[in-house]
């Protein structure tokens, strides 16, 4: 008994989901149409219910570091933690209290998070250079093959580029319409039915490795 | 000027810097931004979630719209990861709603969205001009090439081996171009990151 | 490593430390930008048929722009959006723009987006009769394929709070059969998809694209039968704005940008060399 409520329902459940929405989209079928709309709606809306697993999780994590005072993983840790928590209540209340469109939150937003939000990507801008300056190095026809448009397109994107060697121009052109385009599209099929078939798989309840397993971590 | 505005105007600026100079060294200044980047993260997601859970779930369910109920029934059954052992299964229900509304999508719309027009794409060889079946026919044998070695399930014995091999052959190519415009995003974003120091200290 | 007596040029170069380089990195950025000096863009091919596809469709036909902006791809997917924006709002066929956000943070940085890049409403423009601002759908492709469904059934009230019902250009807008094209600006591979699939592949809504640099392959398979054009990140949005004959941000952008990837050009030629007259005979580096 319990594993028809521990398996075969979760199963059923997903296969049902699956049905209603494929017969939606290739029916005009007035009920498979609004129930296909509504089961669409239900889960963009249970998506939104799982976001609020993150802030717990964050506070299941600290919480236990902040109060030992934990020096692990790095030193000072607990300090990093009530710094990580706090920041995150201050956005929550006054989020939630004063709304998103308030002055106060804008403020908040634009002067604590939105600023820093996008450093890790700046940041391995000045690593990619390195890297480009340290590790490109071309050892056979493969990494020449790698590189070379590699290059050819850097310099096409400098306009500057274009101007010292103009024929860069034709030829990323010519990469960017055909070459590049047949290869991933070659990649995109490949990984479409790869995709469609591990689909098809959970659909049908072989692949069922989405069930998240009895007594797995809750989140420490 | 108020000290809300001053505040906006140079709390970016000095935390911008401090996690930039991350590149040069790592030290507790960066932590305490990283902390910022995590706590506000979470914080405004949290804040956006539940705003449009207020607009699109609770209005509405208050208003007669008991259709919805079943959202707050298994949004809830998601947080049974936390609950004893015996009852954590509850979990999968909300779960299987995430997967199955996923796949349903995907699974009736992948042929026909994205699989066979590609593919009616690339067979479609014969172009306005002499060139343009010239390139379409290169297209198509680059296309074919590149899936011949994506298959596993046969060996990749002479015809299909040479075949795979000028397949990857392209798709190193490929990764090439799309090494350099991953390049560009990092770029830009740092870019930007810099223009908006200039602009806070009235440079630009 | 200790210097031998006997390091030639390209052994020296190839120790050079990386923090000048870094630093000369930065300079790059700023020369531009203060002098204000700007190179003239050649608009690519995929940019002249993403301006060409916006400015030939019937009037009032309607654009749904799809952006996904955070932090992290600000910098690449902003002057795109901003560009598109000048592009829709000044073309003489009246289009209708309606604005939804694949992310959480678009709606913050679409505000920052605007006062940055100083992008005007012109005054016959008005909000609720010529665009629409909603929020952020959730779910990703479920939410997507959703509001494509119904989408007033999605979002009863725009992002400012007004009923949807009230709105006067939302009037003939109920679902993906009453939008022309669907526009989309991310660093998401996944987002790209999924408008092929939901868009395209059920409503057979055509496409455009002003996706971050990262995310250009995803659109390239799709170009051109479901994606008609493309701008790409900053480099396309110049471009764009070369185009349509205006300069700003976005042009200077385009000159910074430009230095920076020529100095990630010479490091890298440098690098190959480098490496390769170091190595040959079987010295290591």
């Amino acid at each position: 008994m319990s594993t028809v409520f521990k398996r075969t329902i979760p199963i059923i459940l997903t296969i049902l989901i699956v049905l209603v929405l494929c017969v939606k989209a290739f029916t005009n079928e007035p009920n498979f149409t609004f129930w296909g709309q509504t089961f669409q709606t239900w889960s963009s809306l249970i998506v939104t219910f799982a976001t609020f697993l993150g802030p717990i999780v964050l506070l299941i994590y600290h919480f236990p570091k902040i109060m030992k005072k934990a020096n692990e993983p790095i030193k000072n840790q607990w300090i990093y933690s009530i710094s990580t928590v706090s920041i995150m209540i201050i956005y929550i209340v006054v989020g939630v209290s004063l709304g998103s469109t308030s002055t106060t939150y804008q403020w908040l937003y634009n002067t604590w998070y939105g600023p820093v939000s996008g450093l890790l990507n700046a940041v391995t801008a000045f690593f990619a250079l390195s890297a480009i300056y340290r590790s490109f190095r071309v050892r056979s026809f493969e990494s020449l093959l790698l590189i070379g448009p590699a290059l050819i397109i850097l310099l096409y994107d400098a306009p500057i580029g274009v101007t010292l060697f103009p024929p860069i121009g034709p030829v990323s052109e010519y990469l960017f319409a055909y070459i590049g385009p047949a290869a991933f599209r070659g990649f995109t099929v490949a990984a479409s039915l790869g995709s469609l078939i591990f689909c098809i798989r959970t659909a049908l309840g072989w692949e069922r490795g989405y069930l998240p397993s009895e007594g797995e971590s809750r989140g420490a | 000027m108020t000290i809300a505005d001053l505040l906006l105007l140079w709390v970016p600026v000095v935390t911008i810097v401090i996690g930039l100079s991350f590149v040069f060294k790592d030290w507790p200044g960066w932590r305490w931004v990283e902390t910022m980047i995590i706590g506000g993260g979470t914080g405004h997601v949290t804040v956006m979630a539940f705003q449009t859970l207020r607009s699109n779930l609770f209005t509405p369910l208050i208003g007669g719209n008991w259709i919805l109920f079943p959202v707050v029934i298994f949004g809830v059954l998601m947080y049974f990861r936390f609950a004893p052992n015996k009852i954590q299964y509850f979990q999968r229900y909300g779960y299987a709603w995430i997967i199955g509304s996923g796949i349903g999508l995907v699974i009736s719309t992948m042929i026909q969205g994205q699989i066979l027009p590609v593919i009616k794409q690339t067979v479609n060889i014969p172009g306005a001009t002499t060139i343009d079946t010239i390139n379409n026919a290169i297209g198509f044998v680059i296309f074919v090439t590149v899936l011949s070695y994506f298959i596993f399930t046969v060996e990749h014995k002479p015809t299909l081996g040479n075949s795979g091999r000028i397949g990857r052959y392209f798709l190193m190519i490929a990764f090439g171009l799309g090494f350099s415009t991953l390049l560009m995003t990092y770029f830009g974003v740092l870019l930007e990151r810099v223009i908006f120091i200039m602009r806070n200290l009235s440079l630009l | 490593m200790a210097e031998t007596k006997s390091d030639n040029i390209w052994e020296r170069i190839q120790k050079i430390p990386i923090l000048p380089l870094r630093l000369l990195f930065i300079a790059l950025i700023i020369i531009p930008l203060l002098f204000g000096i700007t190179i003239p863009m050649t608009p690519s091919t995929p940019t002249k048929q993403y301006y060409d596809f916006i400015r030939n469709m019937p009037a009032g036909s309607v654009v749904l722009f799809d952006s996904q902006m955070y932090g992290w791809n600000y910098g690449d997917c902003a002057p795109g959006c901003a560009s598109t924006l000048n592009l829709i709002l000044n073309s003489p066929n009246n289009l209708k723009l309606v604005i939804v956000f694949e992310g959480s943070d678009g709606p913050m940085w679409w505000a920052t987006m605007q006062k940055d890049y100083k992008v005007t409403i012109p005054q016959n423009k008005k909000y609720g009769v010529d665009y629409v601002q909603y929020g952020w759908y959730v779910g990703d492709e479920r939410g997507f394929a959703a509001l494509l469904d119904n989408f007033w059934g999605y979002y009863p009230k725009d992002y400012f709070g007004t009923d949807t019902s009230t709105i006067p250009m939302m009037q003939n807008i109920h679902s993906g059969k009453d939008i022309g094209v669907v526009i989309s600006s991310t660093s998401l591979s996944a987002l790209i998809d999924f408008e092929v699939r939901q868009a395209y592949g059920r409503y057979g809504i055509p496409l455009l694209s002003a996706p971050a640099g990262m995310t250009v392959m995803s659109v390239i398979p799709y170009y051109p039968y479901a994606y008609k054009g493309y701008i790409t990140g900053l480099s396309g949005a110049a471009q764009l704005n070369s185009l349509m004959g205006i300069g700003g941000l976005t042009s200077l952008e385009g000159t910074a940008f430009s230095f920076m990837t020529l100095e990630a050009f010479i490091l890298a030629i440098l690098g190959i060399v480098g490496g390769y007259m170091t190595t040959r005979g079987g010295k290591k580096t």
